[in-house]
């Protein structure tokens, strides 16, 4: 178990289409959060976050020997995640015609995220796809850097400007924020 | 600093958020596990692992399966052969499991690894049946995990862990999957394996035909009974070194232990359910059960200590199988009064529309409260027994009520996408209005005249007209539980939109919403109300007299 949680994501997959299905466990429960965090932030409620996850999994593992470089498990799984989750999302707007996309957010706010964790969820969902992968796995998953050196297979050096560049870009977003909040109080 | 600080809590804050309804990751790989790699190449065997983590349940599928195609394999009357041990096996009532298993088995995972006792095989010993009212159950207990299921509820206690965990949405289970044995025989067939005849033998007052294959790197042998053709000894010992897998015996039509069909897991303080909100829940019923086993046939109301209250509660069964508890409570926020009661817990025993409550007593609110009554319980005993506690009864009054025959005029029906509400808006910013579409979702023809019914009694009066549905339109089936998982999962295998006929569901309440109602389902739908004046019967809330 402890084996498998500190193997790189190429191992893992690697494991995986050798037969060992149980080491996909290992990069479910690694990327779980991340897949969540991406879902909700396009279909606004957990339920069907739940759903276009579960789907995304299975998707990814079915597909898994199509992934060329093994140890980009995690960006290439992002994407099958947003592709869902953008089908999700059309197919609830389509089935509510009346919303206005404008108003989708406020929405969430009835779905067990508070406004805050809404806010921070869609700048996530903004940073470059390696940004994101490293900001999920430092702060959901609680890795340090060179834990998720040895998951992504990159240099910590790598690692490390890429999770200072997402929270500048995080921390730079969110002023920006209070100062449009407090100009439109005023 | 300080903004570095505020981005750190705030990240904190939403890892929580985002697993506030516990991990997916079992449900997950148990659908994984059910499914192969499209692209994978030749000699990939993923299903290999597959066998192992689920050999308690799917393993009895898979040998039953592969030993039904081996004998076809065999060249024994393949084709009739097939056919009888596929039909010997849709016969059986009631299947026996008993054996070892190198692997635990648990639809929870393992909170303590440190607490898992780990030893070369498991005893294994499962039972599945039908009970009398056709649901299907089991017993499967593989070393310290015994799994039961009930049609829906799905039950696991690990007694290494002192955990429960419970679930309604994976519940399906062997005796299930074996009338899909066909599909897996066809996935198998798939498979060029060699077949190796293994001659006859004696056991007991049986006469066995036994054969060997190899496989996803382990070596199967079978046994089947050449009588019955259902298979009764099975093996998995692994390529590489011989150790054994899985063995057991399967026996048939055995009659089930009492003590087997009446178990109840103990009671622990460690229960999870599919989120932390539900789990807080059922620990809270698993404490009542406790307290009403003395007197196990009453129907009681417990108060709650304050502030003890939580923000998902619903009927739910107590973890012995016994009783049902009614939460008195709407959550943090709010406290049950008799119209939440009768809309939340009651309904649809009768269903709400049924009900009338006088203004004066609709927002009368009950102290937060449980209801416990043995599980059969009629919904009158347990009504009364609620209403009794403020100090009301209901009484029972035959009235000639307005009634609308719906029919349809077979006109073809519009794409839904193209039949809206009434009024087109936003209920947040038009507010709600009689005809505005509400619910943001597409609705069937059911759903709509539910909903027609429940919105006009709004007021608990009792006296609005009640669709009677003869269009004879297609109706949607039932959500199966047992058979599919998740709800995308049913409405994708159902086709579910098919039955979808308007965008939305309208706000049929207030004045003038029948008249809306009536213009609008003829005009979008071509359904027309003939009036009809029928008996029946209203259920009248009042003061108990004295």
């Amino acid at each position: 178990m402890l084996e498998n949680s500190l193997s790189s994501d190429g191992e893992l997959v690697q494991r995986v289409l050798a037969g060992d299905t149980n080491s996909f466990g290992s990069l479910v429960k690694r990327y779980e959060r991340l897949a969540r965090s991406i879902a909700v932030s396009y279909v606004g409620e957990l339920h069907t976050a739940d759903d276009v996850v579960q789907d995304a999994f299975v998707a990814a593992f079915k597909s898994l020997a199509s992934l060329k470089d093994k140890k980009l498990f995690g960006v290439w799984f992002q994407g099958i995640v947003r592709r869902r989750a953008i089908s999700a999302f059309e197919r609830l707007s389509r089935q509510s015609t009346n919303v206005d996309l404008q108003d989708f957010p406020e929405e969430r706010q009835s779905s067990g995220f508070t406004e805050s964790s809404i806010e921070i969820l869609e700048l996530i969902d903004q940073l470059p796809d390696h940004e994101r992968l490293v900001i999920v796995l430092k702060h959901f998953e609680g890795h340090t850097a060179s834990e998720i050196a040895l998951i992504t297979g990159q240099p910590i050096g790598t690692i490390t400007k890429q999770l200072s560049r997402a929270r500048q870009r995080l921390q730079l977003s969110l002023t920006k924020g209070e100062i449009n909040e407090i100009r439109s109080d005023s | 600093m300080k903004s570095d600080l505020i981005l750190d809590d705030r990240l904190e804050q939403l890892a929580q958020e985002l697993l506030g309804r516990g991990s997916r990751s079992q449900s997950i790989m148990n659908e994984v596990m059910n499914c192969k790699p499209e692209t994978a190449k030749q000699g990939v065997e993923v299903l290999d692992a597959v066998k192992q983590r689920n050999s308690g349940r799917l393993i009895f599928i898979a040998v039953a399966a592969s030993a039904v195609l081996a004998l076809g394999l065999l060249g024994l009357q393949p084709q009739s052969l097939y056919a009888q041990s596929a039909k010997a096996l849709k016969k059986v009532k009631t299947i026996h499991l008993k054996g070892s298993t190198s692997e635990i088995v648990r639809n929870w995972p393992a909170e303590d690894e440190s607490k898992v006792e780990k030893r070369e095989t498991y005893e294994m010993d499962a039972w599945y049946w039908k009970s009398p009212t056709g649901a299907n159950r089991s017993y499967e207990r593989i070393g310290p995990v015994i799994q039961t299921r009930d049609d829906r509820m799905f039950v696991e206690y690990q007694s290494d862990m002192d955990l429960l965990y419970r679930s309604d949405r994976n519940t399906k289970d062997s005796m299930g999957r074996i009338s899909s044995i066909a599909d897996t025989i066809s996935s198998l067939e798939k498979e060029a394996i060699k077949v190796e005849s293994l001659g006859l033998k004696e056991k007991q007052d049986k006469r066995l035909t036994g054969f060997r294959l190899k496989r996803r790197g382990a070596v199967e042998e079978y046994w089947i009974d050449s009588e019955t053709k259902l298979p009764i000894l099975c093996s998995r010992k692994s390529m590489k070194d011989n150790s054994t897998i899985q063995e057991f015996e399967l026996s048939y039509d055995q009659p089930i232990p009492d003590a087997i069909v009446a178990y109840s897991p103990p009671s622990t303080k460690h229960i999870r359910m599919d989120s932390k909100d539900e789990s807080e829940f059922a620990l809270h019923v698993q404490k009542l059960q406790g307290m009403v086993q003395a007197n196990p046939l009453d129907t009681v109301i417990i108060p709650r200590k304050s502030p003890n209250t939580f923000s998902l509660q619903y009927t739910m069964t107590t973890p012995n199988g016994k009783h049902s508890v009614v939460p008195l409570d709407c959550g943090p926020n709010m406290r049950m009064n008799i119209e939440h009661f009768l809309r939340l817990r009651v309904h649809p025993n009768p269903n709400s529309y049924e009900w009338r409550v006088p203004a004066e007593l609709a927002d009368l609110e009950f102290p937060r409260s449980d209801l416990i009554c043995p599980k059969d319980a009629d919904w009158k005993e347990w009504v009364t027994v609620a209403l009794t506690s403020l100090q009301l009864e209901f009484h029972d009054v035959q009235e000639e009520r307005v009634f609308w025959i719906a029919k349809h005029d077979g006109r073809k029906m519009r794409p839904w996408k193209e039949v809206n509400p009434p009024i087109v808006g936003d209920t947040r910013k038009t507010g709600v209005l009689p005809g505005v579409g509400f619910k943001n979702n597409p609705a069937t023809m059911p759903e709509l005249f539910r909903e027609f019914n429940s919105l006009q009694n709004s007021d608990l009066n009792g006296s609005h007209p009640i669709i009677d549905d003869q269009t004879g339109l297609p109706t949607p089936p039932q959500w199966n539980r047992s058979e599919y998982a998740t709800w995308i999962e049913f409405s994708k295998a159902v086709n579910f939109e098919q039955y979808y006929v308007a965008s939305d569901t309208p706000w049929f309440a207030g004045k003038g919403s029948t008249e809306i109602a009536k213009k609008w389902f003829q005009e979008q739908l071509g359904i027309t109300f003939k009036e009809e004046m029928r008996p029946t019967t209203v259920h009248v809330i009042r003061r108990k007299s004295k």
